[in-house]
């Protein structure tokens, strides 16, 4: 579960990206977070990275109390995550295979579980015949997919994607949407930050609206353009 | 960090070396060359060095001469009393050479040029004296001997080149203390070059860094593989700076070194002991500290 009360963040006296943010996320939910270009959409999932520190209130991420939270836990909160970003952000230098295996590998995870773990991981994501290749050989939506596999490899209950569909076309973002829902009903909570209106639109999940740092609307089904 | 993750990070660091192949190779390129403007610079001190000392080994005698040869119980007691002082304790004479008349006399003909000048003197007319070539070991205390000697020979008997001896001694002194100075600022130079070099190929990667704290990689996670690579890179450089310093020595600098004065060249076998350890330790201490603190650097995301 993933708890806010009373968020405030600010990254100096004059510059607040969130204000007195309460909001609870369940497990398992789907969950859409739009809002236009520094509304404080990305603030809010730095947050749950332990990218940034909230200023004041509460936060609790999986069990994790953020507000408190040492410095040194966070490798152990982000394990709990999966994280895909508009970028990719994969290892230029890593196989496909080695990228997704790499999440597992940081976990401490065995060379046994990992052989048989990654090829099952490919083959949801459906790059199974690219294992070998580099990202720089793979199209942005084969990339995105890749960051898909490596964000689920740990099996964690929140995968977060910040704008995913971000660098791909209309049909690639239908097809990253539709294994992000698969990925929700293996029971994980999901929390996609997109500007994209018409996917959140024809998905009809929960939807965050926030608008100069706070949650102008919260509604279930999903919102239409108009709102 | 779990110990099953250790082999894991040893071949992530030699990946890693063989995938960023240009900024390693720039890495090692920079290191052989501050290695190797060290490791001459350090040879050539050496060379220079080692040639004042035997120079100065060799004015570091007191001549002592007794005239009246054919007095033999005269030169029989002044011999007796230079043993005395040898075996007194703490005697400062390291080692004394007798060099008889008739021996002094064979020598100077020997010399270029000097046979026909010398062709009249022989055993009856030998104008030489009987030399006693004494080796002091300590110059601190070489007045007390030069007292003592005089007692025994006379002082206008007694000849040194105390002042020459003293002069070489500040001169090696003052190479040696120069030296030392310009080799530790040449290597906090090199050190910063490296560290600069290493600096950039961990910047090139702090997006890699960053990914890799965003899936929950701890520390020694991350920092661990560019250790690893680090030590290769030092290793790497030190083995090929090895190499080229013998060449460079045995076929540049020892011609160099010798084409300006008649100096013996140290054998390059001397090395062996100090130049490889010293390349070594200088590239492990570069790459690894280098890349922890580059590492470190990019690590708070």
């Amino acid at each position: 579960m993933i708890e806010f009360k009373d968020v405030v963040m600010s990254y100096d006296s004059d510059t607040v990206a969130l204000n007195g943010i309460n909001l609870v996320i369940n497990d398992g939910e789907f969950v859409f977070i739009v809002g236009r270009s520094g509304a404080g959409k990305t603030t809010l999932t730095k947050l749950l990275m332990r990218e940034e520190r909230i200023s004041s209130g509460k936060l609790t991420v999986d069990g994790f109390k953020l507000d408190k939270m040492p410095k040194r836990k966070v490798p152990y909160l982000r394990r709990s995550l999966g994280v895909v970003f508009q970028d990719f952000r994969l290892f230029p230098n890593m196989t496909v295979y080695e990228n997704v295996a790499f999440a597992m590998r940081v976990v401490g995870e065995k060379n046994s579980v990992i052989k048989k773990r990654v090829p099952y991981f490919l083959n949801l994501v459906e790059l199974t015949d690219k294992a070998d290749r580099f990202p720089g050989e793979l199209s942005g939506g084969e990339q995105q997919r890749v960051a898909f596999a490596r964000a689920i490899a740990n099996n964690p209950k929140i995968v977060i994607a910040d704008e995913p569909t971000g660098n791909v076309d209309r049909n690639m973002s239908l097809e990253l949407m539709d294994l992000l829902v698969r990925i929700n009903k293996l029971g994980k909570t999901v929390i996609v930050v997109t500007h994209d209106m018409e996917l959140v639109e024809k998905f009809k999940k929960r939807t965050l609206t926030i608008d100069d740092g706070v949650i102008v609307s919260d509604k279930n089904g999903g919102v239409s353009i108009e709102d | 960090m779990r110990i099953r993750n250790i082999p894991h990070l040893i071949g992530q660091g030699f990946k890693s070396f063989w995938r960023n192949g240009a900024m390693t190779t720039a890495a090692i390129l920079v290191l052989i060359c501050c290695m190797l403007v060290l490791g001459s610079f350090y040879v050539i001190i050496d060379n220079l060095d080692n040639f004042i000392e035997k120079q100065s080994e060799e004015i570091k005698t007191i001549n002592a001469y007794v005239y009246a040869s054919d007095d033999k119980e005269e030169l029989a007691n002044k011999k007796a009393a230079l043993d005395a002082l040898c075996e007194k304790e703490n005697s400062n004479i390291a080692k004394y050479v007798h060099i008889t008349k008739a021996e002094a006399l064979e020598n100077m003909k020997n010399q270029e040029g000097m046979e026909d000048v010398l062709s009249k003197f022989n055993e009856d007319n030998n104008p030489l004296p009987e030399t006693f070539c004494i080796s002091f070991k300590d110059f601190d205390t070489v007045q007390q001997l030069m007292r003592e000697l005089e007692e025994i020979f006379g002082a206008d008997k007694i000849k040194s080149e105390l002042g020459m001896y003293e002069a070489v001694n500040n001169l090696s002194s003052t190479i040696t203390l120069v030296g030392f100075w310009l080799m530790a600022i040449l290597l906090v130079i090199a050190i910063l070059i490296i560290m600069n070099t290493v600096k950039l190929t961990v910047f090139a990667r702090r997006k890699d860094i960053a990914v890799m704290r965003y899936i929950g990689a701890t520390s020694a996670f991350v920092t661990s593989p560019f250790i690893v690579e680090g030590i290769i890179v030092g290793l790497v450089a030190a083995i090929i700076s090895t190499g080229l310093q013998y060449y460079l020595y045995t076929g540049v600098l020892a011609d160099i070194i010798s084409g300006y004065a008649a100096i013996d060249i140290v054998p390059a076998t001397e090395y062996i002991a100090i130049v490889p350890v010293a390349f070594l330790a200088l590239g492990l201490f570069a790459g690894i500290i280098a890349s922890a603190v580059s590492v470190k650097k990019h690590l708070d995301v």
